[in-house]
């Protein structure tokens, strides 16, 4: 292994930290002005500065339109997905609809993925180490939220390529603040790690054995965090402003901006005082008057505002409790995570629901990264130091007939893992077979995130129920899922197409990559970025396959609540191209990569220009060889 | 990394043959192992096969430590658990070196079929489970029969049945010759 020093980075939906291994000890690393904890916000400046951290974070007064905050909550998601309706309705930047579903945000006229928004974090928080350590970085392990599905995973590992990171390894956040914990401590303990961050929340349940830290279960919801929190401040503030003067400040974007502001303040005050006193003079201006708002919170009106909030991180406790069979009196230890954990009411709570005090000398902000950088010296040594067990969060599932789901592997399952089926042809002659994967715990597939729509070709057609393709389904110890297939006869490795999935094709995130360099080198002769895309929009553009757009829209409109998506995007006017003249432009891509490479694949890879949209994807009709397909409900029809 | 050639080439050898390694093999346990052994039994195994400890060797290498690691977990999933043990153990018995899950899945259908799998089957032979706890053998006879007849092809319901006519008749002749 190389001499570098590797990190480890808590990528945070409002603020990261990174931290390294030094002598032997962890240490939290600060920028020049000595700040240990980062915002990740990345401001973009009129004249293409970009800038990130702290400073960043003021400029969401100042300019709420070129100013992207919390892009964690975007990441890995499809535009059409409620988080992004959410966002959307909240967030001051302009969020559009990009290729494959995916999100763009638009800054002035430029385009930018989630993984390249997350990338200007990393990059700072690797300039950041570079900086105070006086040396290159490259290796890096990163962390997500246990809850995070593949498609978040595999976005997330995406920002760090781009970031000019070797991501090492993707960690799950509450088991890095566990080995923080209980590094070297030869600890025989059960511990929860109660993980409410910005804007998810986590809960995992560890056993902790010397060396080896054993996740028993996880549970979250990536849809609740400390910015809900601030949101019922803001609530409570716009609300009162309507009642005095008849003015709604939400439609505002500087006046909303500076209530989001007020609120995480007063939140932060919350944790020290027993009252938090609000005053922004200069609000808005409403019929050439100003309009100003003082107020002051207490700590009690607060726990009111919030307390169902936190009533639903104990609803997730109470599941990952029951997932490891145990009971709050078999645990040993109880780890805060996340900066809203300063808050009493949070603590108060947790206290009484665990029935035990939780551990106090743990710093919630930087436990993540601390655990992080550990794990990455570990992985750079010879001697692995601690060995991590964890589990898939998420049950991962395969679409059947009638719009279900069937489990393939069950949530909670200890990773890594695989599970082969078989399948078998239902017409003679077929070519290929489809099948889309899911995570999630809806019987109905639409109740559950695609991953992706697998199609596995290249093996000897023949009579129907003949072939036979065995398909392996995996879970890697990072959590991220990878599909294989092979002809069980010949052995033969069959080609699969990934399609319908929300991430960046390789192709992509090596253009990021060759553009960045391109504009490390010279900066100012590098083509604009979005100049860029569009050459390259038009050169995909160049060979036509036979594919007819209604096919397309049949296709596109098989997504689950695209339909209201598409109707709202086509009565917005000024709505960026929507969906389908983007698709349009995609299935006009080349086949520059449209097989991937010896039957493997991972979501991530997704090469949106081969597709299988519609007609034909909907002929393949899957079946199991050896598995009576679910038909339960049917006999009962068919009984009745 | 510490890893020497020759423990790697170990490595590649046993991923080659892992289809015909049985779970306790792997796991290095005696076949009357308690849960507990099970459990420190695959934190070794995990400490001698965990794919963070070979980052840096060679893809093939990878690829095999990701295969062992990745039965280890089966095989931990299968011997933790008691009722997937006892199916493990009686498949391993005739040469079967892998779990089924899908015998799992079969076994939880026939369970589902006993119980029903009409609505009204399901209520029916709700019912009579509820007549049968109160000690009511004709009702609880009565509907079974019904349940029948919404799932006239359920094997359980019928051989349910058939066992309750028999004692039915036995209990109708017992009230007609009191004194044998």
């Amino acid at each position: 292994m190389s001499k570098d020093v590797t990190i480890g980075i808590d990528l945070g939906t409002s603020n990261s930290c990174v931290c390294a291994m030094l002598d032997g000890k962890p240490t939290v690393l600060a920028n020049k002005k000595g700040e240990r904890v980062i915002a990740s916000v990345v401001a973009f400046h009129d004249g293409g500065k970009i800038e990130v951290g702290n400073a960043a974070k003021q400029r969401i007064i100042l300019d709420p339109k070129h100013t992207v905050s919390s892009a964690k909550r975007l990441i890995g998601r499809y535009f059409f997905s409620e988080e992004v309706r959410k966002a959307r309705a909240v967030c001051k930047y302009e969020i559009v609809p990009g290729e494959n579903h995916g999100v763009r945000i638009k800054i002035r006229e430029e385009e930018f993925s989630l993984p390249e928004i997350s990338a200007f974090v990393l990059k700072e928080m690797k300039a950041i180490a570079e900086g105070a350590l006086g040396q290159p970085v490259s290796g890096a392990v990163i962390t997500v939220p246990a809850y995070f599905n593949d498609n978040q995973r595999q976005a997330t590992k995406d920002a760090g390529r781009i970031a000019g990171l070797d991501v090492l390894r993707i960690l799950n956040e509450p088991t890095a603040a566990a080995l923080s914990y209980g590094y070297g401590k030869e600890l025989r303990q059960k511990v929860a790690i109660y993980d409410l961050g910005g804007g998810t929340f986590d809960v995992s349940i560890l056993e902790i054995g010397k060396d080896v830290f054993e996740v028993l279960a996880t549970s979250g919801d990536t849809y609740l965090g400390g910015d809900d929190f601030d949101d019922r401040v803001i609530d409570l503030l716009a609300d009162r402003v309507q009642s005095e003067h008849g003015v709604n400040v939400r439609t505002d974007p500087y006046a909303f901006a500076k209530l989001r502001m007020a609120a995480e303040t007063a939140k932060i005050e919350l944790a020290e005082h027993e009252e938090a006193k609000i005053s922004i003079p200069d609000l808005a201006e409403h019929e050439g008057k100003q309009i100003a708002i003082e107020y002051t919170l207490t700590r009690k009106e607060f726990d009111k505002l919030v307390r169902d909030l936190i009533l639903r991180t104990f609803k997730v406790c109470d599941e990952a409790l029951q997932q490891a069979s145990l009971t709050t009196r078999d645990l040993n230890g109880v780890i805060l995570v996340g900066g809203p954990t300063r808050l009493p009411s949070i603590r108060n709570a947790v206290r009484d629901y665990f029935q035990r005090e939780p551990e106090t000398d743990i710093n919630p902000d930087e436990v993540v990264a601390i655990g992080a950088a550990i794990h990455a010296a570990s992985l750079a040594s010879p001697e692995a130091g601690s060995y991590l067990l964890d589990v898939t969060p998420l049950t991962l599932r395969m679409g059947i007939a009638g719009g279900l789901s069937e489990p393939i592997i069950e949530r909670n399952s200890p990773v890594p893992i695989d599970h082969t089926r078989v399948f078998t042809t239902v017409r003679d002659r077929q070519e290929a077979i489809a099948v889309r994967i899911f995570q999630g715990e809806s019987r109905q597939a639409e109740g559950n995130t695609l991953l992706g729509e697998f199609e596995f070709s290249g093996f000897a057609p023949g009579p129907r129920g003949e072939v036979k393709i065995e398909v392996t389904f995996s879970i890697n110890t990072e959590g991220i899922v990878k599909v294989q297939a092979r002809d069980p006869k010949t052995g033969a490795e069959a080609s699969t197409t990934v399609s319908m999935s929300s991430g960046l094709s390789e192709e992509q995130i090596q253009a990021i990559i060759a553009k960045d360099r391109a504009s490390d080198v010279a900066p100012n002769s590098a083509p604009a970025p979005a100049g860029g895309r569009k050459a390259k929009g038009k050169a995909d553009n160049a060979p036509l396959p036979v594919v007819e757009l209604e096919e397309v829209e049949d296709g596109l409109l098989d997504m689950p609540a695209l339909e209201a998506d598409v109707q709202e995007l086509a009565e917005k006017p000024d709505a960026e191209q929507p969906l389908f003249g983007k698709v349009e432009g995609d299935l006009g891509g080349e086949a520059q990569e449209p097989i991937r490479p010896a039957g493997e694949s991972s979501f991530g890879g997704g090469d949106p220009s081969e597709r299988t949209f519609g007609g034909e994807s909907n002929e393949i009709e899957l079946q199991e060889a050896d598995v009576e397909p679910d038909g339960d409900d049917d006999k009962v029809l068919g009984d009745d | 990394m510490g890893e020497t050639d020759q423990s790697l080439q170990e490595i590649k050898a046993l991923a080659r043959v892992i289809d015909r390694v049985d779970y306790y093999r792997l796991l290095k346990l005696d076949p009357r192992a308690d849960s507990d052994a099970v459990r420190s039994a695959y934190h070794d195994a995990r400490r001698r096969f965990h794919p963070d400890a070979f980052l840096a060797q060679p893809d093939d290498v990878r690829d095999a430590v990701d295969r062992i690691a990745r039965r280890i977990t089966e095989g931990y999933l299968v011997l933790r658990d008691r009722t997937r043990r006892a199916a493990y153990d009686s498949a391993l018995s005739t040469g079967q070196m892998r779990y089924n899950p899908e015998l799992e899945q079969e076994k939880r259908t026939e369970a589902e079929a006993a119980r029903g799998s009409t609505p009204n089957g399901k209520r029916y032979f709700g019912l009579h489970q509820e007549a049968e706890r109160a000690g009511d053998i004709v009702k609880s006879h009565a509907h079974l029969k019904t349940a029948l007849t919404f799932e006239p092809k359920n094997a359980a319901f019928r051989t349910k049945l058939d066992a309750l006519e028999a004692q039915l008749k036995a209990a109708r002749k017992k009230a007609k010759n009191p004194g044998v």
